[in-house]
Formats: C-alpha cells, sequence, structure tokens
C-alpha cells in the first residue's frame, strides 16, 4: 500500500522530468518504466489547459481552486485510462496526457484529435469546467518526447484566436506570424483622442477595427499582440495622466490590467479587458475634470468676491477662469442655483448688510463700496432683497443687538 | 498496408530460422525504421527488400511454408523457387541487382528496373539486415575513434574538427565527434536542417556567424570540453575562410552531397533559390557547383598542407573536385581506406545483433554480457555507455559493435546459450553491414588504393558467400552497387539466426569464425602485415596458403 503511493509520486516525477527534458538515457527510462511499471511507450503529448482558469479564480478561496484543480485532475486521469495514456499536473491550470501512438496508423492525426475531442468532452460533461487540449507531433524517440509536450503548449495557444473549449492539433494551425508591423502609429493617436474626448464608444470601435484587422490578416503570436497592447496601455495612461486624472488610481489600473491582458486566454478575454482599460481611464479622466470644475469655479468666487466692488462683468470672470461665459455661466447655475447677476447681487447685498451694521458709514458710501454708483438703484436692490430699505434694516438690526 | 514484424516468442513459420528471417523482412519496412515503407524502400535512395508488392507477398507466404529442410531462393526481390536442400542449408539463398560488367552502369540498370528486371538492393535492404540509423551512428563514431586513435592519443579532447553536411548521414558527425571529447563547427546551408538538428540535440548551439563559431569553439578547445557549433553556410565559403584567417582545424572532412550534383548546394544560393535556379537554368547552376566544388577542394588541399588532418568521407568529393578540374584532389584519402583498413585487417567489422522478441531488455542483457566479456576494451565500453544513453530502439530492438574475428564467435555462442538457457526472451538474429572485410570489393571506398592494387578484384565477396553459404548461416546473399552506386560495388550479405539449439551453435561457430576469417586472408594477400601478424600470432580458424 505504501509502496504504491510512494510509487505513484514517483511516477509523476518521472513523467515530469520526461517532460521538462531532465532524464539524457534512454537505458535510464527504460529502467525507470520497469520500476515504475510503466509498460507503455509514450510518443505523443496532449496539453490541457483549463480555459479562462485566472479570471474564473480570481474571487476564490484557495481551497475551492484546489478543488477544482483537482477535480479537473481526476477526470483527466479517468478519461486517459481508457486510452492507456498517462495524466499528471504541470501547472496551476496545465495537465500533460502521454500516450502512445502507433506508427503505422493511417491518420494519426485524425486519430489523435478523435481521442483529444473524447478527453475534452468528458472533463467538461463532468466537470462543467470548460478546456482546451493541445495534441504534440509523434515523436519515435522518447528523448524527443518534451518536444511533442512543446508541439502540444504551442497548439494550446492557438485557442487563442480559435477561442476555448477546442481540440487542437500542431499539425493543423497555421504557425503565429512574428510580425512586428502590428498597429500603426496613428491607431494609438486616434485612440488617444477619443479617449481625450471621453468618447468611450468611439475608442471602442477603434479597439475592435484593430483586433478584427489582426484576426483576419495575421496570425500574429499572442505574446507579441499583448506585449504591443500593454504598450498601449501605458500611452492611454499616460494620456490620462495629462488629462488631470489621479495619478495613483491609473497606476492600480495600469498594472491591473497589463497582468490581465498577459493572462488573457482567447482574444474576447483580451477585447474585454482592453474594453476595461479604456473604460477605467475614461472615467478617472471625467472624475478628474469634475474636480477641477469645482476648483475653477471657486477661483472664480474668489474673483467676485474680490472685486465685487468694480463694476465686473460674466465676460471678466469666465475670461479670468478661462472657461466660455456661456459654460461658466450654465456651471454657476448648477453650483449655486444661481445666474451670475443673481450671485453678485447677493454677495453685494451680503456686504452691504455688514457694512450697514458694524460702521457708521452712510448710505452712499456704503452703495458705493458695493459697487453700485447709484444709491438710489442701490436702494432699490436692498429693498427687494430684504423686504425694507437699507436705512431701516440699520435701525431696526442695531435696536435688536 | 502497413508492416510491423511480429514480436515475442510465438511463430508462424516452421522453424525460428524462417521466423527469424520473415521478422527482419518485416522490420525493415517498419515505419519508423523505413525511408519510404509504401514502396518497400528501406534505405539508402531507393534500396527495396523485394522487387514489388507481389514478390513481397510470395516471400512472406513462402517463409511461413517452406520446411527446415528447404532453401528459398530469390533473384533481385523475387522469389523464384524452393528446393529442397538439407537442415543445414541456408534457408535463404539471395542474388540482388547483379548485372555481368560491361553492361554495369546506372543508366542499363535503370532501364531494367524499370521493366521489372531487377531491383536494387542497396546493402542490407537487399539482404533483410537494415536496422535504423544505429549502424550509421555507430560507423561515424568508429571512424572518428579511429582518427582519434591514429593522430591524438585516442581522445578528440581540445581538438577542432571542421565539416558540413547535417543530412541523414551528416547529422551522425556532431554526435560522432562530440561523443569522442572533440570539438566540431558543422556547416549546412539549409535553415530549416539547423533548427531541426538543435531542436533534436544533434548539434549544441548555431552560431551567427563563422567568426562567431570560432569564438565558442576557441574557448571549448581550450576548457577542453566538447560541443558541436551548427552554421548556416556553404562549406566552400566557410572553408576558405578559415584559410584566409589562418586558422587550422585539427581535421577537415565534409559530408556534402558531393556525390550527387544535383543536390550540392552551390555557394551563394540557399536550398530554396537553389532548387528554383536547377529547374530555371541547369547549366548555370551546373557551372556554380564545379566552381564550388573547386573552391570546397582547394581549400580542404591548403587546409592539409597546412597541417590538418583531412579526409573524403565516402561522397566521392575528391572525385567531382578532379572532374572540377582540380589534378591533386586525390591528395588526400578516402576514410574507408584510411581509418577502416586496419580495423580490417584485424577481420574487425560492423556485427549486429537483433532481439526477435521485441523486447529491449534482451539488448540490455547482451550489453552486459560485452562489458564483462571484453571489458579490456575501452572504445566498447565507451560505445555502449554512448548508445544507451543516446538510442531509443525501434521496430525490434538491434545493438551495432566493431567485432574482430575471435569476438564474434564467442559472442554469438554465449548469445546462443542466452537463449537456449531462457535468459534472452525469444532467439536473436546475428548479421553484420555489407561493408566488412571480405564482404566487399569498392574501389572508391572500402577497397580504394589497396596495397597490391587488388581494388577491383571483386572473387572476395564471391567467396565470402560461397563460404557462408556451406558454413551453415541462414541467409546468404550476393549483391551489386551498395554504397557507391550501380558499377561500383559487388558485396555480400549473411544473417544466423542464434535459436539456442545445438544446430545454431554449429552454424554460428563456424559462420562466425569464417566470415571475418576470409577477411583477415583477404588483406593478409594484399600485403597488409597487420593481417599477416594475426593469422601467424593468433589460433587462426583457416589453414592459409600465404
Amino acid at each position: 500500500m505504501e509502496n504504491n503511493f510512494f510509487r505513484e509520486y514517483a511516477r509523476r516525477g518521472f513523467l515530469r522530468d520526461l517532460l521538462y527534458n531532465n532524464i539524457t538515457s534512454v537505458k535510464e527510462i527504460w529502467e525507470l518504466q520497469k520500476k515504475l511499471n510503466i509498460d507503455i511507450q509514450p510518443n505523443t503529448v496532449m496539453a490541457v489547459t483549463v480555459d479562462n482558469y485566472h479570471s474564473q479564480t480570481r474571487n476564490k478561496s484557495e481551497i475551492q481552486r484546489q478543488n477544482l484543480r483537482l477535480a479537473v485532475l481526476k477526470c483527466i486521469e479517468e478519461a486517459s485510462a481508457k486510452f492507456d495514456a498517462m495524466a499528471i499536473n504541470m501547472e496551476e491550470d496545465l495537465y500533460a496526457v502521454l500516450f502512445y501512438m502507433e506508427s503505422s496508423e493511417i491518420e494519426p492525426v485524425e486519430k489523435a484529435v478523435s481521442i483529444g475531442k473524447y478527453l475534452q468532452e468528458y472533463v467538461e460533461t463532468k466537470t462543467g469546467v470548460s478546456v482546451t487540449v493541445g495534441i504534440g507531433r509523434r515523436y519515435k524517440d522518447i528523448l524527443d518526447l518534451h518536444l511533442s509536450y512543446k508541439d502540444a503548449l504551442l497548439a494550446c495557444h492557438h485557442k487563442f484566436f480559435i477561442g476555448k473549449s477546442q481540440v487542437i492539433h500542431i499539425e493543423n494551425i497555421v504557425p503565429f506570424s512574428e510580425g512586428l508591423e502590428l498597429f500603426s502609429i496613428e491607431v494609438e493617436s486616434q485612440l488617444s483622442v477619443k479617449i481625450l474626448s471621453c468618447d468611450k464608444e468611439g475608442a471602442f470601435q477603434i479597439l475592435d477595427e484593430l483586433l478584427e484587422d489582426i484576426i483576419e490578416h495575421k496570425f500574429v503570436n499572442p505574446i507579441i499582440m499583448k506585449a504591443r497592447l500593454i504598450e498601449i496601455i501605458t500611452t492611454i495612461v499616460k494620456v490620462g495622466l495629462e488629462a488631470g486624472a489621479e495619478q495613483e488610481k491609473l497606476g492600480i489600473l495600469s498594472g491591473r490590467f497589463v497582468q490581465e491582458v498577459l493572462r488573457s486566454d482567447t482574444i474576447l478575454d483580451l477585447r474585454n479587458q482592453m474594453r476595461e482599460v479604456i473604460s477605467g481611464v475614461i472615467e478617472e479622466i471625467s472624475q478628474g475634470r469634475r474636480h477641477m470644475n469645482l476648483q475653477v469655479f471657486e477661483e472664480a468666487i474668489e474673483y467676485i468676491n474680490d472685486n465685487f466692488d468694480k463694476d465686473i462683468t460674466l465676460e471678466d470672470v469666465s475670461g479670468y477662469v478661462h472657461i466660455s461665459p456661456y459654460h461658466f455661466s450654465h456651471e454657476l447655475k448648477k453650483f449655486t442655483g444661481m445666474n451670475f447677476i443673481e450671485y453678485l447681487t447677493k454677495t453685494r447685498i451680503k456686504e452691504a448688510k455688514k457694512l450697514l451694521l458694524t460702521t457708521d458709514l452712510s448710505i452712499g458710501e456704503i452703495s458705493n463700496q458695493v459697487g453700485y454708483d447709484d444709491p438710489s438703484y442701490f436702494g432699490r436692490v436692498f429693498k427687494s432683497m430684504e423686504g425694507m430699505p437699507p436705512s431701516k434694516f440699520k435701525v431696526s438690526k442695531k435696536i435688536h443687538m | 498496408m502497413i508492416y510491423k514484424s511480429p514480436n515475442g516468442s510465438k511463430i508462424s513459420c516452421k522453424g525460428w530460422q524462417q521466423e527469424g528471417l520473415l521478422r527482419l523482412l518485416l522490420n525493415c519496412l517498419d515505419p519508423d525504421i523505413a525511408k519510404s515503407p509504401q514502396d518497400l524502400v528501406a534505405y539508402g535512395g531507393s534500396g527495396k527488400v523485394a522487387r514489388n508488392l507481389a514478390a513481397l507477398n510470395a516471400i512472406v507466404e513462402a517463409l511461413k511454408t517452406i520446411e527446415n529442410d528447404e532453401t528459398l531462393v530469390i533473384q533481385s526481390g523475387k522469389p523464384i523457387g524452393v528446393f529442397r536442400t538439407h537442415d543445414f542449408a541456408p534457408r535463404v539463398m539471395m542474388a540482388g541487382a547483379l548485372l555481368v560488367p560491361k553492361w554495369a552502369n546506372w543508366d542499363y540498370f535503370q532501364e531494367l528496373e524499370n521493366n521489372g528486371l531487377t531491383a536494387y538492393g542497396q546493402s542490407t535492404a537487399g539482404s533483410w539486415a537494415y536496422i535504423g540509423t544505429q549502424g550509421i551512428l555507430q560507423g561515424t563514431w568508429e571512424t572518428f575513434s579511429q582518427v582519434a586513435k591514429r593522430h591524438f592519443n585516442g581522445t578528440l579532447k581540445g581538438k577542432l574538427v571542421l565539416t558540413s553536411g547535417l543530412g541523414e548521414m551528416g547529422s551522425a558527425q556532431p554526435i560522432a565527434i562530440t561523443a569522442n571529447g572533440g570539438v566540431v563547427i558543422i556547416a549546412d546551408v539549409n535553415r530549416n536542417i539547423i533548427k531541426r538538428r538543435l531542436i533534436s540535440s544533434v548539434i549544441d548551439i548555431k552560431a551567427e556567424s563563422v567568426e562567431e563559431a570560432c569564438e565558442i569553439a576557441k574557448d571549448y578547445i581550450k576548457k577542453e570540453e566538447p560541443i558541436s557549433i551548427g552554421i548556416l553556410g556553404n562549406a566552400a565559403d566557410v572553408y576558405e575562410y578559415f584559410v584566409e584567417h589562418n586558422i587550422t582545424p585539427d581535421i577537415v572532412t565534409d559530408q556534402t552531397p558531393a556525390h550527387d550534383l544535383k543536390s550540392y548546394v552551390p555557394s551563394g544560393l540557399f536550398t530554396e533559390q537553389a532548387k528554383q535556379l536547377r529547374k530555371k537554368a541547369p547549366q548555370t547552376y551546373e557551372q556554380m557547383v564545379k566552381d564550388t566544388i573547386r573552391r570546397h577542394v582547394t581549400a580542404m588541399i591548403e587546409l592539409k598542407k597546412r597541417g590538418s588532418i583531412v579526409f573524403d568521407y565516402g561522397n566521392n568529393l575528391r572525385g567531382q573536385g578532379y572532374k572540377a578540374g582540380i589534378k591533386d584532389a586525390f591528395c588526400f584519402p578516402g576514410f574507408a581506406a584510411e581509418y577502416m583498413r586496419p580495423l580490417f585487417c584485424e577481420g574487425r567489422g560492423p556485427f549486429r545483433w537483433v532481439a526477435l522478441s521485441g523486447n529491449p531488455e534482451d539488448i540490455y542483457k547482451t550489453d552486459e554480457i560485452i562489458l564483462s566479456l571484453f571489458k579490456q576494451d575501452k572504445r566498447l565500453e565507451e560505445w555502449i555507455d554512448f548508445v544507451q544513453r543516446r538510442f531509443t530502439f525501434h521496430g525490434l530492438p538491434a545493438r551495432v559493435c566493431w567485432m574482430n574475428y575471435r569476438e564474434r564467435a564467442t559472442f554469438g555462442n554465449i548469445i546462443n546459450d542466452m537463449v537456449r538457457q531462457g535468459e534472452l526472451s525469444a532467439p536473436v538474429a546475428i548479421t553484420r553491414d555489407h561493408m566488412d572485410a571480405a564482404a566487399v570489393a569498392s574501389p572508391y571506398r572500402e577497397t580504394e588504393n589497396m596495397k597490391d592494387g587488388s581494388d577491383a578484384i571483386a572473387d572476395w565477396p564471391m567467396l565470402n558467400v560461397l563460404l557462408n553459404c556451406s558454413s551453415g548461416a541462414s541467409l546468404v546473399g550476393i549483391y551489386h552497387g551498395g554504397g557507391v552506386g550501380i558499377g561500383y560495388s559487388i558485396h555480400s550479405g549473411m544473417t544466423v539466426i542464434a535459436d539456442g539449439t545445438e544446430e545454431a551453435k554449429q552454424r554460428l561457430s563456424m559462420v562466425l569464425k569464417a566470415d571475418p576469417a576470409l577477411g583477415v586472408i583477404r588483406y593478409a594477400d594484399a600485403g597488409y602485415e597487420e593481417a599477416e601478424d594475426i593469422i601467424k600470432t593468433t589460433t587462426f580458424p583457416a589453414k592459409t596458403f600465404l
């Protein structure tokens, strides 16, 4: 019993060493196989990857993740046993299946794909987890088995374009082009413009056109494509910073999405991640803008407070804070509920009241000090706001005091 | 139709002699071994195991039905009759691709072959003894080990070999050189081949330029560590670089396809461009090839003058150089005459055995016997260690070892005992390549430049096959044109099945002595003292008249 237990651990170590090309002698391999009761001579490798593992498990506990991994492993082992294959887990979301393909197989690719399909459907039906299977070439020399594993991994990477839940044989894929002429600089600047103007839909459209172009015309190596998209994220973030978004928030945002982009399993996944980055940056920019409006507003108020004794106009104030008179008036109304004249009047009357109560200045002098040239006009305005003329206001308040 | 040898201990023939031969035949067509099994081609361009499909089926059927006192006779891959002979006679007897000398050329042969009258069996394809690439690897390993022995105290440590060609045969070079401790720079014009050889660890590293290759080599020579460095480039250009930069490698050879000028790629072109030009402008192409060959050979001659050990690796490079106008193209030797001949003189040759069980363990057990029986032979030990590490068995597991006449007989007897005692799980077929001392007459390779001028004498392979026949081999055959092509060689094949019986013991004891001993006599007769010494100083198994 205990022997079996240890043998199972040794077996897994042996299989991993085979796939990582850590054993250098054919005879040593043969002897280990004998000791570990492995009676098949694997010459082909399948890689099984859990689709969207990282995004699926992001919010799950480590125990939940472990359960998922073990359930998938168990199913792969069960399915593998049906065609005399051996299964092991290689990484968190990656498993390898080693099996023997007859050299006499007339249609080896079709045969391997049918085995792969069986395995994939078995796992998906039993666990409900979507998996993609990549299949390597048959290598007749056992020392070359690691090459079959590499093939299988490469085949898996092709789900990036084909989509998840696939069985992909290395012989059936068009090799990724290594071209770097991926997206033009113009695309980047077009995207920047859309983001600056907070045009989310427009930015999405540019992104979609870009990705569609890639799918249609060139099978770019996903890693190159991701690297380039990360560059674009950097550009977008820079645009955001220049437009006044908060540095810290953008930092966190870009850090998170660089990771997500790298982990994207399929081009759809990547599209969603890129959309989120764009939305995030646009959101930050407009929040920053709102923040900035308040500042502008405060500056304008301060200007009014300092200058209400002069003959100031709406144009003077909006000019001072570099905003259009219409826009300023609109914003002022939004924040205070008053238009410019109403606000200016309110400010002047407030100051006049203070002067009436605290000084012995004449009504004419006060009128002049709060910006009215004509004291009788001042009197009328005062009365309309306070319900009494300034002289009466002064007497009644003073009595109360 | 897919062919594969049966394995295990159950047989479908009337005896193990027939069963063993049937398994060897089908093993030559195993998809993991054969070059083109659907065309019945085992290897070497067009080396076939039978004339056509009908002939193959008839042979298989005959092997299953012939009695233990009958002999199946095969003419160039076609069965022509089963004769009542006797128990001790061969079960299969062949002659393949033979032509009367006046008509012995490729054109005429091909005409006859197209008319279905003959078949080209190369060497071991025709005699059903092909076992895959282990033979090539061993031959190359043996050559470089001989070079090391002759010139560098038995090791290539700290030595630089310059060579070229990473095709099927050529790719054994870097493996064999590094296994002998040496550093090798090997050029090939095919980018994809270099990539493939790098992936499968045939070469250790790819250099971006000759300069870089030399830098890496220098480093490893200093450390006395082996490394194989591949470079993309034409042999002529690369060899000239060495001449121009005053770098003199210790050893220079090459395995470009110089024997076939249609495959040889001229300087300035890569594989794909060469293919196009060959089609579009064959005359321009031919001229370019000639110019390149001239430069290629001239550079090798210059490196020889400066002190490199230079040899032709059996691809007729010297011959092509001569034709292209290099008068002293033959100033450097061919590998067989230079390095294999001393081995032939002592009756040492490419001996091999095949586990008919299909079980690798049988071969590993015989490896153990070799290691304990010949433990004073360090080279043999190194070879077994090397081949066990690097070589995966395909089809029927087999082993190749160069052994002399005494070792072969002793070892054959032990194998037969092991079969009898059940230590091996089934009988073993004992056979050899045709490139053996008495087995081949080939004036451009094995018998080039013989001391007495007997290069083209073909009596020896003929006598060899007659002698093996009367000594009790299970299969004997005589063939024409293997290795160097029609008109250039006559050679013989033989196989004995060690099935553990007393009869097999007698067959083995006689064949495994007579077969190589005739080779020793052939070289003694030609005036080689090493061979004469062996006859005089050992208990030689034949009376001689020398």
